[in-house]
């Protein structure tokens, strides 16, 4: 099949959300030696991009675009192989520690930013709901994570965010990721005053914010 | 006069939610943390994996469970007015607790809530005619870890109702048992006439954590009744359909029936159903949409007419964040749903933004929301004095009826005669100062607040609760 029809394609199989063709098309285009940063780039990316912008049109919702985000993954599962080989131009994904804190069990709210987070091609790890702050800090120093997301839907839990910045800083680590804060009860004072790099009122407040911690 | 209530679900959809129930419970099961409730069900014939605690409920045990539960109870506060709950009794309504924000009565600005606002909220629901249970906020200005004793202890203060509460944790539970049991003078007669109720509930989708357990077998030995209740939303917690949240919340509810219900039999407990749609873009849990007032009033009936167990529904509640149009539309039709369907307990006047906030405004309107619905329920009576068929004939033609002593001696029972809502001629309206319904709302709120005063506790009384707080304040807040 000609190049531009597989990328064409692609584009078409990740805005039906479809899996399993999205996942097929992947595969013609590694068999097909196509160039996998365009592929990439022009279909799925540019889909998820359509996608974004549909949701905040309000024409697609929150399921489709979780949905999106599973049918990106497995895409990428099928070329990031290949891309790593190549690695010309290829940018290595910035990884998210993400996660509800001690004493709190709301997990919606943080999903939901590690969906939008993934469609935007970050790698996220998504630790679960309450979450101790040393867990916090030990999984991102294992895991070489680049940001720190933190989730506290409570008054009585969003003290538990300064706690996980104050883990870093008694460790020594703080300097080495971005921490970013929200959940109902928060806001930008709030995120001031514990020492957070950010506070995301919404989850695609959240994703412009992580966006601009990494400007190209 | 026919029975207004209405119905959402046929008897063969009531008998298949039922039998999915039943069949659920057996081969799913919940996830259950408390190692002696586990042990305990084990003990009455569940099935227990100690590696996964999932427990799975044989249907005659549930079904057992179900019929020790009480039909119905009585409640009452300081004053010698009795709630009946269940079993008949009439339309019972309760504001509820978990807010943080306030909405300040005269700038209608947002503020977290402070003890001073929680009094005032209190002062006012102690004065709102259709109120019968009270409940409000966690002050913020007060240490963490026992806001709810010191809420309970501030509402027994400036209200005679009772109270409704939902505890942190066992410790301050029971400080504000040992409280209750104080103001009602003894346990024997706090266990008679509860002068406090609380809810717990289980985590949607499918588990219940620990503290529900302790909460459920603590309040059963002294009696306090239980909304036991369940939240999930649909799409987010629950399957998208209502009929699969409805099936979800009946499964998780139905098992918290049978903890309470083994732990002591006869417990009295109210099936708490809050039905939640989710914002499909934003994915906030909503409580005024109408797919939570059509999924709560089907619960209402199906538990009415299948379980027989008194059954509590949201009414006065709205998404909106202050008492605005949306707020009216949104608990106005979510009250007449529920009540016209025959819950017994209705919930939750003066609550705005979902749970997250309350308005002292919105509360005095609700008053007169629920005083619209009052009048429904109570519907049209037909005999000889109403048909009133003597007076009709010895009317004169082109007469009228105002000054007949039937109507003096049937008015005040025949009509709603709403406090706050205008009915004045354009003219007087302009002359009392062109007034909106806030506006009303607002000055009536101010009227309660300089003219009544809460009726003190008696001293000996009030040195208690003062000491119970006290040791539980210094216990839990070092």
């Amino acid at each position: 099949m000609d190049h531009n029809e597989i990328i064409k394609s692609m584009f078409k199989a990740m805005l039906d959300l479809d899996k399993e063709n999205a996942q097929k098309i992947a595969q013609a285009a590694v068999q097909d030696s196509l160039d996998l940063n365009r592929f990439l780039q022009e279909g799925m990316s540019a889909a998820m991009e359509s996608i974004g912008k549909k949701f905040q049109n309000g024409e697609m919702y929150l399921p489709e675009l979780q949905m999106s985000a599973d049918v990106f993954q497995a895409a990428m599962q099928v070329i990031e192989p290949e891309l790593l080989k190549l690695k010309k131009g290829y940018q290595e994904k910035k990884r998210v520690v993400i996660g509800t804190v001690k004493g709190d069990l709301h997990s919606i709210g943080k999903d939901l930013v590690a969906t939008m987070l993934k469609t935007e091609g970050y790698d996220v790890i998504d630790l679960g709901v309450d979450i101790s702050s040393l867990d916090f800090m030990e999984r991102a120093v294992q895991l070489n994570a680049h940001v720190i997301a933190l989730s506290a839907l409570l008054t009585t839990t969003m003290a538990a965010q300064k706690e996980v910045i104050e883990a870093m800083d008694t460790n020594g680590v703080r300097d080495r990721f971005k921490v970013i804060v929200g959940g109902a009860p928060v806001n930008q004072s709030w995120a001031e005053k514990i020492g957070a790099d950010a506070y995301g009122e919404n989850a695609v407040a959240a994703v412009k914010i992580i966006n601009n911690f990494f400007p190209e | 006069m026919i029975d207004a209530i209405q119905c959402w679900l046929n008897d063969k959809e009531i008998e298949e939610i039922h039998a999915a129930t039943l069949e659920l419970m057996w081969e799913r099961g919940m996830k259950i943390e408390h190692d002696l409730g586990r042990q305990m069900l084990a003990d009455a014939g569940a099935a227990v994996d100690e590696n996964t605690y999932m427990v799975r409920f044989p249907p005659d045990l549930v079904e057992r469970c179900i019929e020790t539960t009480p039909g119905g109870f009585t409640m009452g506060g300081r004053n010698d007015v009795d709630i009946g709950l269940g079993m008949g009794s009439p339309l019972a309504v309760r504001s509820t607790s978990g807010a943080e924000g306030y909405i300040d009565l005269e700038t209608r600005e947002y503020r977290l809530g402070t003890t001073a606002d929680l009094i005032e909220w209190t002062r006012i629901l102690d004065n709102m005619k259709h109120v019968d249970i009270c409940a409000g906020f966690y002050p913020l200005d007060v240490p963490p870890n026992t806001r709810d004793v010191f809420t309970v202890k501030t509402m027994f203060e400036n209200t005679v109702k009772p109270i409704f509460l939902n505890p942190y944790d066992v410790d301050t539970f029971k400080a504000i048992i040992d409280m209750s049991i104080a103001v009602r003078g003894s346990e024997e007669a706090f266990k008679e006439r509860p002068v406090l109720s609380i809810l717990t509930s289980a985590t949607a989708p499918g588990h219940i954590l620990d503290y529900c357990v302790d909460q459920l077998t603590l309040a059963g030995q002294y009696g306090v009744p239980v909304e036991v209740n369940t939240g999930p939303v649909m799409g987010g917690t629950s399957p998208v359909t209502l009929a699969g949240c409805i099936l979800q919340s009946n499964i998780e509810i139905l098992s918290l029936v049978v903890i309470s219900q083994l732990a002591n039999p006869g417990a009295p407990l109210i099936h708490r159903n809050i039905t939640m749609a989710m914002d499909m873009s934003t994915g906030t849990g909503l409580m005024g949409a109408m797919e939570c007032a059509l999924g709560q009033a089907a619960v209402a009936q199906l538990v009415k007419s299948k379980y027989k167990i008194p059954v509590s529904s949201n009414g006065p509640m709205s998404d909106a964040k202050i008492a605005d149009g949306q707020s009216q539309i949104e608990r106005t039709i979510l009250t007449f749903l529920s009540g016209l369907t025959g819950t017994d307990l209705l919930l939750a006047p003066g609550y705005v933004e979902s749970l997250y906030s309350v308005d002292p405004v919105q509360l005095v309107i609700d008053d007169d929301i629920i005083g619209c619905l009052k009048r429904v329920l109570k519907g049209i009576d037909v005999n000889e004095t109403t048909l009133a068929k003597a007076i009709i004939k010895q009317m004169t033609p082109g007469g009228n009826y105002l000054t007949e002593m039937h109507t003096v001696e049937n008015f005040r029972s025949e009509y709603h005669l709403p406090k706050i809502f205008n009915r004045d001629a354009r003219s007087a309206w302009n002359a009392a100062g062109s007034k909106d319904l806030n506006a009303k709302a607002r000055d009536l709120a101010h009227h309660i607040l300089e003219t009544s005063q809460p009726k003190p506790l008696a001293p000996d009384v009030q040195n208690e609760v003062d000491r119970i707080y006290k040791a539980i304040a210094e216990q839990k807040n070092r």
